[in-house]
C-alpha cells in the first residue's frame, strides 16, 4: 500500500518537474530562436548599415595636404612658409535645423547670418557636406571658438561640441619679409599652387601632396589608431640671394628711383665667381602676403621678363670681340673725326667730339663713332657669334619662371646700319639678367657665368641637392677679359661713370642711356629713357657684379651716369663688407668728379634733327655740358623736362618694348618694318 | 579470494587515483586557460592604452612642431625690415627709420630651438604623462608700461647714435 502510495505521489511530481524542465527548455529554445532569428536579421538584413554605423561611429578619415615646402636664403632664413591653420566648416546634413543652427554659429562667429543659413540651406538641399565657415584659423582663435560653440548636452567624438560643425586641416603660406624679393619668391594661391616666382618654377618639389588620415576611436572619443597614408614629403629650397643683400640693394634701388623720380627699377647683384645671384630687386614691388591689393605690374620679375635696349652697356661687347680677334690693344688710338660716322645712310654722332684718344678712352667717354668704327672691324658674323655666346637671345637658364629670351636677329635679317645700331645698344633687345651675366663673364676671365639662383634643395631625410653646373665655355681669353676689365675701370675713373667710385674699393663698370619705344608712334622716344649702370668690383679681381636699370628717369641725372651709377655705388659700398673683401682702394668719402661727362646732351636747336637721327643716348633733358662742368658732379642738375621733339622721329629700330616700358609685349612686327 | 579482494582495493584505490590526476589536470588546464585570457585581455587592454598614448604623443610632436613653425615664422617677422621700421617709428616717433637690417638679422638660425623641442618631446616620451600643454611663447609687442619706462627707446636711440 505504502508502495502504491508513494507511486501515486510520486507519478504527478515527476511529471512536474518534466512540465517545468520542458518548459524552461522551451522558453529557452524560443529564447534562442527569438536571437537567431533577430540575428540573421541583423546579420543579413542589416549588415550594411549597422556596419556602416559602426564604422561611422569609430572610423574618421580626414584627408589634408601636407605642409607645402620652405623658402630659405642662402643663410637658412626662412622667405616662405607653411603653418598648420584649421578651417571651420559645417556639415548641414547633420543640422536638424539649419536656420536655426546658421543663427546661432553667425552671432558666435560673427558672419553674416543670412548668407549662412542660405549656404546651409542649399548644401542641404544639394546634399553636399563641406560648407566653409571660418577658414584659415590658427590655433588660439580655434581654441576660443570651441569654447563658445560648447552647447550642453551635445556629446560629439571631435570639437567643437555643436552638432554639424567641425574643424579641417589647413595650411596657410606666409612670407616673413613681406615685400622682400617679392618678385622672386612669388607667390601660391589658397589651393597651395604656385602662382609666380620660385613658388611656381619650382612648385613640383614644394607642392605637398593630399594625404588620408583614417583615425580611430574607442566609446569615449579617444583616438586609438591612426593610419596614415604615405606619401612623400615636400621639399624645401634653399636660394642663393640673401635677406641682408637682397635688403641692401632694395634700399639703394628705392631711393635711386625716388632720387631720379622713376617709373621703375631693378638691380641684380651676382657673383662672378659660381654664377649665384645674390640679390635681384624690383621697385615697385608688392606684398605676397597680401597678393589680392597687388598692383599686376608689379608682380612681373622685370629682370628676367622685360626686354629693354641696353644702350651704351652693349658698348662692351663690341670691344669684347674685337679684342678677342685682336684688331686692337689698349695703347692703340683710335680717331672719333668730327664726331660723326654715316653707316647706310644712317648718321651716327658723338654726343662730344673726343678725337684721336685710346681705345679706354674711347670707352670711357662712350664714344659712338669709336664703337660702331670697331664694330665694323668685328664684322657682322663675327659679331653676332659673340652675342650668341654671350647668352644674348636665349635664356640663362635661371630658375625663375616666364623667362623672356630677349631679342637677337639673325645677320641675315639685319639692314645696312644694324651692325652699327647694335654695337651701340639698339636694334637689340636684353633683359638686365642677360646684361649682368655678360659682364660678369668678363669678370669671371671670359668663362661664361650661368646663373642661378637656387643654391639647393633637400627633401626630407634626405642629403641636400646641389644644380649642377653646366660646362665651362669660355668665350674671351683671359687677356682680353682683363682688357676689358681695364677699360671697364677707366670708365669710373675718367669716364661717365664717375659717381660709381667707391670708398676703399676699386670698381669697373659702363653706363648706359636708351630711348625708350613707343608702341604708339612705333618709333623710339627720345623723352624717355632706360638708364643703367653696370658694374663689378673690385675692378682686379671682382667679387660681385651689379647691374642698375632704371626706367624713366626724370629727375636730376638722368642718364646712366647720373641715375644708375650712384645706386650701384650705394650697393657695392654695402656688399662688399658683407662679402669679406678687403679693401683695395683710396678712401672716397666725397664724389670726386671734378668734371662731368654726360653721355646725354642738350641738342642746338638746329641739331635737333640729327640728334632725332642718331639717337644715341642724347636727350634734351639735360643741362648744358658747360654748365655742368662747372657744377660739383655730386649736385644733381634741376629736372628739365625735355622738349618734344619735332618730326622726323629716332631712326634707330628698338630692340624691344622699350617704350612702353619694361613689362609690355614687344611688337616683333616693328623689326620687319623699316622706318 | 584474498588476490581477487587485494587486486579490487588496489584497482579502486588506482581510480581514485586517476580521478584526482584527471581533476588535478582540469584544474591546470582550467588555470593555464583563465591565465591566458586574462594575460591577453590585460594585453590587449595594455596595447590599447599604449595606443592612445602613443597617438597623444604623436599629436604632441605635430603640435609642437607647428608651433616652432609659428615660432620661427613670428621671429622672422620680428626680424623683418619692414616690422623693425615699425617698431621704430612707434617707440621713437620723431626717429628716421634704420635703412639697413641689422647685422643679427643675417645670423644663420642657431639650432637651439630644435632641442628644447626635441628635450621636451622625450622628457614626456615616458607615457606617464597622458596630457601635456604648448606654452605659447611668441614674440610679445612692447607693452604701454614698458614704453612709459622709456627703457626701449632709450637703448635704441643709444644703439642709433652709437
Amino acid at each position: 500500500m505504502a508502495t502504491r502510495r508513494s507511486r501515486k505521489r510520486k507519478t504527478p511530481g515527476s511529471q512536474v518537474i518534466m512540465t517545468r524542465f520542458l518548459l524552461i527548455v522551451g522558453f529557452f529554445a524560443i529564447w534562442f530562436l527569438g536571437v537567431t532569428v533577430r540575428l540573421v536579421h541583423l546579420q543579413v538584413n542589416q549588415s550594411d548599415w549597422l556596419r556602416e554605423k559602426a564604422v561611422d561611429q569609430r572610423q574618421d578619415t580626414k584627408r589634408s595636404k601636407l605642409l607645402r615646402g620652405t623658402i630659405y636664403d642662402r643663410d637658412g632664413r626662412p622667405l616662405a612658409m607653411s603653418i598648420k591653420v584649421k578651417t571651420l566648416y559645417a556639415d548641414p546634413t547633420e543640422i536638424a535645423d539649419v536656420a536655426l543652427a546658421a543663427k546661432s554659429i553667425a552671432k558666435i562667429t560673427k558672419v553674416d547670418a543670412n548668407q549662412l543659413t542660405k549656404q546651409l540651406t542649399e548644401a542641404k538641399a544639394k546634399n553636399r557636406r563641406f560648407v566653409p565657415v571660418i577658414k584659415k584659423v590658427d590655433e588660439e582663435t580655434v581654441a576660443r571658438l570651441n569654447k563658445s560653440l560648447a552647447v550642453d548636452g551635445v556629446k560629439k567624438a571631435d570639437s567643437p561640441q555643436f552638432t554639424g560643425l567641425h574643424w579641417s586641416e589647413d595650411q596657410a603660406r606666409s612670407y616673413p619679409y613681406g615685400p622682400m624679393a617679392a618678385q622672386v619668391i612669388g607667390a601660391s594661391n589658397n589651393d597651395d599652387a604656385g602662382i609666380a616666382g620660385i613658388e611656381q618654377s619650382q612648385d613640383d618639389i614644394l607642392h605637398g601632396a593630399v594625404i588620408n588620415r583614417r583615425v580611430e576611436r574607442d566609446r569615449l572619443g579617444r583616438v586609438y589608431e591612426e593610419v596614415t597614408e604615405d606619401r612623400e614629403k615636400p621639399g624645401d629650397i634653399t636660394l642663393t640671394i640673401g635677406a641682408s643683400y637682397q635688403h641692401k640693394v632694395e634700399q639703394a634701388l628705392e631711393q635711386g628711383v625716388k632720387n631720379s623720380n622713376a617709373k621703375s627699377g631693378m638691380a641684380i647683384a651676382i657673383n662672378p665667381k659660381n654664377g649665384e645671384i645674390l640679390a635681384m630687386a624690383n621697385y615697385p614691388s608688392f606684398d605676397p602676403n597680401a597678393i589680392k591689393d597687388a598692383v599686376a605690374g608689379n608682380i612681373t620679375n622685370h629682370a628676367i621678363q622685360s626686354v629693354y635696349s641696353p644702350g651704351s652697356v652693349m658698348k662692351l661687347i663690341t670691344y669684347g670681340a674685337a679684342r678677342e680677334k685682336h684688331l686692337f690693344s689698349l695703347n692703340d688710338t683710335i680717331d672719333a673725326g668730327n664726331g660723326t660716322i654715316t653707316v647706310a645712310d644712317h648718321p651716327f654722332k658723338d654726343s662730344h667730339h673726343v678725337g684721336n684718344v685710346s681705345y679706354p678712352e674711347a670707352f670711357a667717354h662712350s664714344s659712338n663713332v669709336c664703337a660702331i668704327k670697331t664694330a665694323l672691324r668685328v664684322g657682322k658674323d663675327d659679331f653676332y657669334s659673340t652675342l650668341t655666346q654671350m647668352g644674348f637671345g636665349s635664356k640663362t637658364g635661371v630658375e625663375l619662371p616666364a623667362e623672356t629670351v630677349g631679342i637677337v636677329r639673325a645677320p641675315e635679317k639685319w639692314y645696312g646700319d644694324s651692325l652699327a645700331s647694335m654695337s651701340i645698344g639698339y636694334e637689340i633687345g636684353v633683359t638686365a639678367l642677360q646684361m649682368v651675366t655678360a659682364y660678369a663673364t668678363i669678370a669671371n676671365d671670359g668663362v661664361k657665368v650661368h646663373p642661378r639662383i637656387i643654391k639647393e634643395t633637400k627633401k626630407s631625410d634626405e642629403a641636400p641637392v646641389r644644380p649642377e653646373a653646366p660646362a665651362a665655355t669660355r668665350v674671351f681669353s683671359v687677356e682680353a677679359a682683363r682688357d676689358l676689365r681695364l677699360m671697364l675701370k677707366q670708365v669710373v675713373l675718367t669716364g661717365t661713370g664717375k659717381r660709381a667710385q667707391l670708398n676703399g674699393y676699386t670698381s669697373g663698370g659702363k653706363t648706359g642711356t636708351a630711348w625708350k619705344f613707343n608702341s604708339a608712334t612705333k618709333a623710339v622716344d627720345s623723352s624717355k629713357y632706360i638708364s643703367s649702370f653696370i658694374g663689378m668690383a673690385p675692378a682686379e679681381n671682382p667679387e660681385v657684379v651689379i647691374a642698375v636699370v632704371i626706367d624713366e628717369p626724370k629727375a636730376g641725372g638722368r642718364d646712366g651716369g647720373g641715375s644708375a651709377a650712384p645706386v650701384f655705388r650705394a650697393i657695392a659700398e654695402q656688399l662688399l663688407p658683407e662679402l669679406g673683401v678687403a679693401q683695395n682702394g683710396p678712401a672716397v668719402k666725397e664724389l670726386p668728379v671734378t668734371e662731368d661727362i654726360p653721355e646725354i646732351v642738350e641738342p642746338d636747336a638746329k641739331d635737333k634733327k640729327s640728334v632725332a637721327k642718331t639717337g644715341d643716348e642724347k636727350s634734351k633733358a639735360e643741362v648744358d655740358t658747360k654748365k655742368r662742368d662747372a657744377k660739383p658732379t655730386n649736385t644733381k642738375p634741376a629736372a628739365v623736362e625735355p622738349k618734344k621733339t619735332s618730326k622726323p622721329q629716332p631712326r634707330l629700330r628698338p630692340a624691344g618694348n622699350t617704350n612702353a616700358g619694361l613689362g609690355q609685349d614687344f611688337e616683333r612686327k616693328e623689326y620687319n618694318r623699316r622706318t | 579470494m584474498a588476490t581477487r579482494r587485494k587486486t579490487t582495493t588496489t584497482r579502486g584505490t588506482e581510480i581514485l587515483n586517476d580521478r584526482w590526476k584527471l581533476y588535478l589536470v582540469m584544474a591546470i588546464i582550467s588555470v593555464v586557460i583563465v591565465a591566458g585570457f586574462f594575460l591577453s585581455g590585460k594585453q590587449h587592454f595594455s596595447s590599447w592604452d599604449f595606443s592612445i598614448r602613443n597617438n597623444k604623443l604623436r599629436k604632441q610632436i605635430d603640435d609642437l612642431e607647428t608651433e616652432k613653425r609659428r615660432l620661427i615664422l613670428a621671429r622672422e617677422t620680428a626680424n623683418s625690415p619692414n616690422e623693425l621700421k615699425r617698431a621704430v617709428s612707434r617707440l621713437m616717433p620723431t626717429a628716421s627709420a634704420p635703412t639697413a637690417v641689422p647685422a643679427s638679422a643675417v645670423k644663420p638660425i642657431e639650432k637651439t630651438a630644435d632641442k628644447n623641442v626635441e628635450l621636451a618631446v622625450s622628457k614626456k616620451d615616458d607615457g606617464k604623462t597622458a596630457s601635456y600643454s604648448i606654452v605659447k611663447t611668441a614674440m610679445v609687442m612692447p607693452t604701454k608700461s614698458v614704453a612709459k619706462s622709456e627703457k626701449p627707446a632709450r637703448t635704441i636711440a643709444k644703439n642709433l647714435a652709437e
